[in-house]
């Protein structure tokens, strides 16, 4: 079976395959997402206009049965940052897109909102635009159910929510979790409202029919899946009943906390005791007597499993907590009560926001005197503003930087406009270099350099020295690699420390795209991603202004640990240097 | 190659030097607080311990976790995990590479003065097992 690419328009309604042309042959995933952005999107153009277009691809390797291989890229200028991005889930869509021989699938054109809603459905051989009117106003929990009611289970769904229709920059894109959840997000970078914007406001695709995926080198697939799954289940973090498994991304919050890298009440101290009460181990507590399902897998290839279902008695059932969510809805807005959290959580889904957004703009909303922090009602109220569309909820649903400066907030935790998610750079100073120069805007899984310098993974290097380009620039391109594979990042746990396991990723993508690639290929395939990336910021007008930290990281120290950001400029311009 | 195996970051590990601590000889009684696996293994989320350094402390964590192996209370669910746990702490006793991350006031150990940091009345130790996430 050779892969397509499924070009569609929204002007004319339609959807056409195309041939991949040669040059993309060896791409997939974000590889693929952010070559097809840079080659078809002007770099100057309005996000929300007409010459944008949503790119989503499956991984290299996606499709297939390779251990934890269930991810789905989701490129295109983003509306939060303006630059490119690239956002990635784990979903049952990624591995059906795969099947259905979707190399990429290209959506272009723009629909106004006065002409309706669409549905894309995909099946085997097969792509329909089907009006999708009757969610539009309506919540995703909702929409999901009755969408997964009408197409059946084996179908799988993507969508944008009320926070997209708003035109809401802090719009992500929610995919569904195997029981049809809308809990699975390529949240970052307002990728919603871009796809709300063409018209469409639904993927659907159900690969029942499909051929198998074609392999280059059947035996070497299975070798290096055998050697990564081997890994996988060795390391203390990946294995069954390790760290994630049992306790999932949450495990976290205790050991940010500890070390005083967890941002509280907007990013004005590193550690609070209270914490303790929305930790991975008191959530594990509290789901073994009865809140929920754990582990749990985002999609069906994933044998990691740190996922959850959170689902209180008499409440809604919400899907995963991650540790992103309960940081960002819950310390940094002063709220430590995990029922709570769930009850944001929730909303945010159910509206279509990126939780880690959506938390630091409560928290810049909180700080400019909208609510009193740890009032996690008002919080809900404020996401009822999104859902009603009034003034306050248009300003919330555009994101931390856009809110912060109608309320007048000068702590604004953000660069290139997209906010950090949940370390502070002043406790934890290499995530601190990711953030400033990741083409992505504050993204920690860009160049996740926690993992070396708090967990020891790959190595051990002291969070509080400033001496962090070579680490980053390592990790960024290591993770540009993985992203375009398809393998969810939290592998790099183990491949990191296993060579073994780094060893079998490589073969089995070179086993299914007849490449030769060796590590060291693999890591320069990521530093091409990253270029192509970089040189759109840069024609998109950003420049190494724009790789910095807001000011207030650098004149305001952090409690406990007394720390500023205190990397030279002349180290962050060091890492693409 | 530039991929942040163990062997690169290891060479390119840089260390603060610790701050100056009095060296005094009086035992410190200190609390440790035990996260994820610890927690199951010792059956103790916080324990006291009194000692004048952090070696001298993860000893006395060490002779516990051997007690509880052997006592009828033990609750971790096999004794492979037991072992591995007591071997990852004697790794962070001698002062070698270890699972475990060891945090005096927030610092990890590895970038202070290793088992031989002095303790001070009422510092902070966590102890935890490998951890991930994102």
């Amino acid at each position: 079976m050779d892969r397509k690419i499924l070009r569609v328009n929204m002007d004319q309604l339609t959807a056409r395959l195309e041939e991949v042309p040669e040059k993309y042959s060896n791409l997939g995933g974000r590889a693929l997402t952010s070559t097809i952005v840079a080659e078809e999107v002007p770099p100057d153009c309005h996000p929300l206009g007409p010459n944008n277009k949503l790119v989503l691809a499956p991984g290299i390797v996606t499709g297939t049965m390779a251990p934890s291989s269930g991810r789905l890229s989701v490129g295109g200028k983003s509306p939060l940052t303006g630059g490119i991005k690239e956002s990635n889930a784990g979903t049952p869509l990624a591995g059906k897109l795969g099947r259905l021989g979707i190399k990429a699938l290209i959506v272009e054109g723009k629909r106004e909102k006065e002409s309706g809603y669409y549905l894309l459905h995909i099946t085997e051989g097969n792509a329909e635009l089907l009006p999708a009117d009757e969610w539009s106003g309506r919540g995703l929990y909702e929409a999901f159910k009755g969408l997964r009611g009408e197409f059946g289970e084996e179908t799988s769904f993507c969508g944008g929510g009320i926070a997209a229709e708003l035109a809401g920059s802090n719009s992500g894109l929610a995919f569904d979790d195997p029981e049809g959840r809308p809990s699975r997000y390529a949240g970052r970078g307002g990728l919603g409202s871009l796809m709300v914007s063409r018209g469409l406001k639904f993927i659907a695709a159900n690969d029942e029919g499909a051929p198998d995926i074609e392999y280059a080198d059947k035996q070497a697939f299975d070798e290096g899946r055998k050697k990564l799954a081997q890994a996988l289940h060795d390391h203390e973090v990946t294995g069954p009943g390790g760290t994630l498994n049992s306790y999932g991304t949450d495990a976290l919050v205790n050991v940010i906390n500890e070390i005083g890298g967890l941002p509280q009440r907007n990013f004005s101290q590193g550690r609070d005791d209270e914490a303790v009460k929305i930790s991975g181990e008191q959530k594990a507590k509290e789901i073994e007597e009865g809140k929920g399902i754990r582990p749990h897998k985002c999609s069906p290839e994933c044998i990691i499993q740190c996922s959850e279902v959170w689902e209180p008695e008499g409440k809604d059932p919400v899907g995963v907590l991650e540790y992103e969510s309960v940081w960002a809805l819950g310390a940094n807005c002063g709220i430590y009560d995990l029922d709570q959290i769930g009850e944001l959580n929730r909303a945010c889904n159910d509206l279509g926001l990126d939780t880690i957004e959506m938390g630091t703009t409560i928290a810049v909303a909180m700080e400019g005197g909208l609510a009193d922090f740890g009032d996690g009602k008002a919080a809900l109220e404020l996401l009822e503003e999104v859902r009603e569309g009034t003034p306050t909820g248009r300003i919330l649903v555009n994101g931390t930087e856009f809110a912060a400066q109608a309320f007048g907030v000068n702590r604004v935790p953000t660069v290139k406009g997209q906010s950090m998610p949940a370390y502070d750079p002043r406790a934890i100073k290499g995530i601190g270099v990711t953030y400033a120069t990741t083409p992505m805007g504050a993204d920690h899984t860009a160049g996740y350099a926690v993992a070396t310098e708090v967990m020891g993974v790959g190595g051990e290097a002291d969070p509080l020295d400033p001496e962090k380009a070579e680490l980053s620039r390592a990790l960024q391109k290591s993770t540009a690699f993985i992203d375009s594979s398809g393998y969810c990042l939290f592998t790099a746990f183990a491949v990191m420390d296993i060579a073994e396991g780094m060893e079998g990723m490589v073969q089995t993508v070179n086993g299914v795209a007849g490449t030769d690639f060796t590590v060291e290929d693999a890591v320069h395939f990521g530093g091409e991603v990253l270029r192509k990336e970089r040189e759109f910021n840069q024609a998109a007008g950003f420049s190494k202004s724009d790789d910095r930290l807001p000011e207030f990281m650098r004149e305001e120290s952090l409690d406990p640990q007394g720390e500023v950001f205190d990397v030279p400029d002349e180290e962050l311009d060091k890492v693409f240097g | 190659m530039t991929y942040p195996m163990r062997s690169w970051t290891k060479s390119s590990v840089r260390k603060r030097t610790p701050a100056i601590r009095e060296s005094g000889c009086r035992k410190m009684s200190v609390q440790v607080k035990l996260f994820g696996k610890l927690q199951r293994g010792l059956g103790e989320k916080k324990l006291q311990i009194e000692a004048r350094a952090a070696g001298e402390l993860l000893e006395k964590l060490w002779t516990r976790c051997g007690e509880r192996a052997e006592g009828a209370g033990a609750t971790l669910e096999d004794e492979e995990e037991m072992e591995n746990l007591t071997g990852e702490l004697r790794k962070s006793i001698e002062g070698n590479s270890s699972e475990l991350t060891v945090l005096i006031n927030g610092r990890n150990l590895t970038f202070l003065d290793g088992p031989q940091t002095k303790l001070e009345e009422g510092d902070r130790v966590a102890i935890f097992p490998p951890t991930g996430g994102g």
